[in-house]
C-alpha cells in the first residue's frame, strides 16, 4: 500500500473521520480523497481501525454508582467569565433565600436599638433620681448646723441649704465633685460619723439626736 | 457532529451547572464520557479494574474541578487523568510484586483476549495489527483514531511533545499497514 505524498491532507484524515473539519478545509480534504485512491484507502483503514477499536471489550460502567462516588459541589462561582451565564441562574434560588433573611436582620437590628433606647431612659431616670436623693443627702451634710428632722425636711427643699450645697446639689454625681468638694465631703462624713445618729431612737428615755432634742 | 450531539449542552455549561448544585448536570457528564474514558483505560492495559479506574477518574477530576481551566476539552482533561491513575497503579503493583515494566506483552494480552470474539476476518487483522504496536503506539494511535485528539492534545495527555505524538501516530499507522498488507 502506497502513501500519498500530499502529508497535510494525511494529517487531517482522522479529523476527517471525527468530522471535526470545517467549511474549506474540509471541503478541501474531502476533493482530495475523492480524487487520491491514496488517501481514500488510509481514510477507509483509520475507519476500520476505529471500528475495531470502538467494538473493544468493556467492562459496563456503572454511571449511577459514580455519581453517588462524585463529592458534593462547593457551590462557588465559576472563575472563568465563560462560565458565568450558567453559574448565574443556579445562584438565583440562593438569592431570593437570602431576602427574608436581609428583612429579619434589619427588623432585629430596628428592636434591638428601640430596646437598647428604652433601657437607656429608664436607666436614666432611676439613676437620675438617686443622684438626685445622694445630692440631697450631700445637701443636708452641707448644713452647719444640725437639722431638725422632721417629714418637712424629708420630703422638700432644706431650707438652710446654703448656696454651695445648692451648686453641689445640682451636680449629676459623686464622680463630678471636683478635688476640693470631695475633700469637704469626705470631712463631713466624718462629722456625720462623730454625730449621733439622726435616727430618733424609738426606745422611750433614749437620746433623740434630732433638732434641738439632745438628750432625755 | 450529528444533530443530537450539537442539542446537547457543552460539556463547560454542565461543570457550571454542577458547581451550582445540580447533580444531575454531574450524572450527564458521566454518561457522555464514562465509556470513552473506560475503552482508553482498556486500550492501556488496564482491564481488569477499568471500572475502578473509571470511577477514580471522575472523583479526582469532580474533587479538583477548580484546576481545570478550560484550556483543553474536558475529555482529554478526564484521559490525563486516567492515563495518571492507570500509571500509579503499575508503580503500586510492580512494588507489591515486583513485577517487570508493564510492556507490550501485557497490552497485547487485552488484544489477544478478543481472538474469541465473533468479529469479522478483518476486523480481527486489525485488532492484531493495533495489537503489535507498542503501548506509546498505541496510546497514540488509539488516541488520534479511536477519540479524535489532536496532537497537541494527546500530547497533553501522554505528557510528550506534539512533534513526538505525531511521529508515534505515523510510526504506528505504518506498522498498522505492513501488519495488514504484508
Amino acid at each position: 500500500m502506497s502513501e500519498c505524498a500530499n502529508v497535510e491532507v494525511r494529517e487531517m484524515l482522522p479529523d476527517l473521520l471525527h468530522g471535526a473539519l470545517q467549511g474549506e478545509v474540509r471541503d478541501r480534504v474531502e476533493r482530495h480523497v475523492a480524487e487520491c485512491s491514496d488517501c481514500e484507502a488510509e481514510l477507509a483503514l483509520l475507519a476500520s481501525a476505529r471500528r475495531a477499536m470502538a467494538a473493544l471489550p468493556v467492562s459496563a460502567v456503572s454511571v449511577a454508582s459514580i455519581v453517588r462516588a462524585l463529592p458534593l459541589p462547593d457551590r462557588r462561582p465559576a472563575l472563568r467569565p465563560a462560565l458565568q451565564p450558567d453559574v448565574r441562574p443556579a445562584l438565583q434560588p440562593a438569592a431570593r433565600r437570602r431576602a427574608p433573611s436581609m428583612a429579619f436582620r434589619l427588623a432585629a437590628a430596628v428592636s434591638f436599638i428601640s430596646l437598647g433606647g428604652i433601657s437607656v431612659a429608664v436607666a436614666r431616670s432611676y439613676f437620675g433620681a438617686s443622684e438626685t436623693m445622694v445630692a440631697d443627702s450631700v445637701v443636708s451634710l452641707r448644713t452647719d448646723s444640725v437639722i431638725p428632722v422632721s417629714p418637712a425636711t424629708n420630703a422638700g427643699v432644706v431650707p438652710g441649704a446654703s448656696a454651695t450645697t445648692r451648686a453641689v446639689s445640682m451636680l449629676a454625681g459623686i464622680s463630678d465633685l471636683g478635688d476640693a468638694d470631695l475633700e469637704s465631703l469626705f470631712g463631713e462624713l466624718e462629722t456625720l460619723e462623730a454625730a449621733p445618729a439622726a435616727e430618733p431612737d424609738p426606745t422611750p428615755g433614749g437620746r433623740v439626736v434630732a433638732g434641738s432634742v439632745t438628750g432625755s | 457532529m450529528n444533530a443530537a450531539t450539537q442539542r446537547e449542552p457543552p460539556d463547560f455549561d454542565l461543570i457550571s451547572r454542577w458547581r451550582g448544585g445540580d447533580e444531575r448536570a454531574a450524572t450527564r457528564l458521566v454518561e457522555r464520557h464514562a465509556q470513552p474514558i473506560a475503552r482508553y483505560v482498556a486500550s492501556l492495559g488496564e482491564r481488569e479494574s477499568v471500572d475502578e479506574v473509571v470511577q477514580d477518574t471522575f472523583v479526582r477530576a469532580f474533587g479538583s474541578i477548580d484546576a481545570f481551566r478550560g484550556d483543553s476539552a474536558f475529555r482529554t482533561w478526564l484521559f490525563t487523568i486516567a492515563r495518571r491513575l492507570v500509571l500509579d497503579r503499575r508503580r503500586t503493583r510492580r512494588r507489591t510484586h515486583d513485577t517487570k515494566e508493564v510492556a507490550d506483552s501485557d497490552a497485547s494480552t487485552a488484544y489477544d483476549a478478543l481472538d474469541g470474539m465473533i468479529a469479522s476476518e478483518s476486523e480481527q487483522r486489525m485488532r492484531e495489527a493495533i495489537g503489535r504496536l507498542t503501548p506509546t503506539q498505541r496510546e497514540v494511535f488509539t488516541l488520534r483514531v479511536n477519540d479524535g485528539l489532536s496532537y497537541r492534545e494527546i500530547a497533553d495527555v501522554a505528557g510528550t511533545t506534539e512533534g513526538a505524538a505525531r511521529v508515534h501516530y505515523h510510526n504506528a499507522l505504518r506498522l498498522v499497514k505492513e501488519t495488514l498488507y504484508v
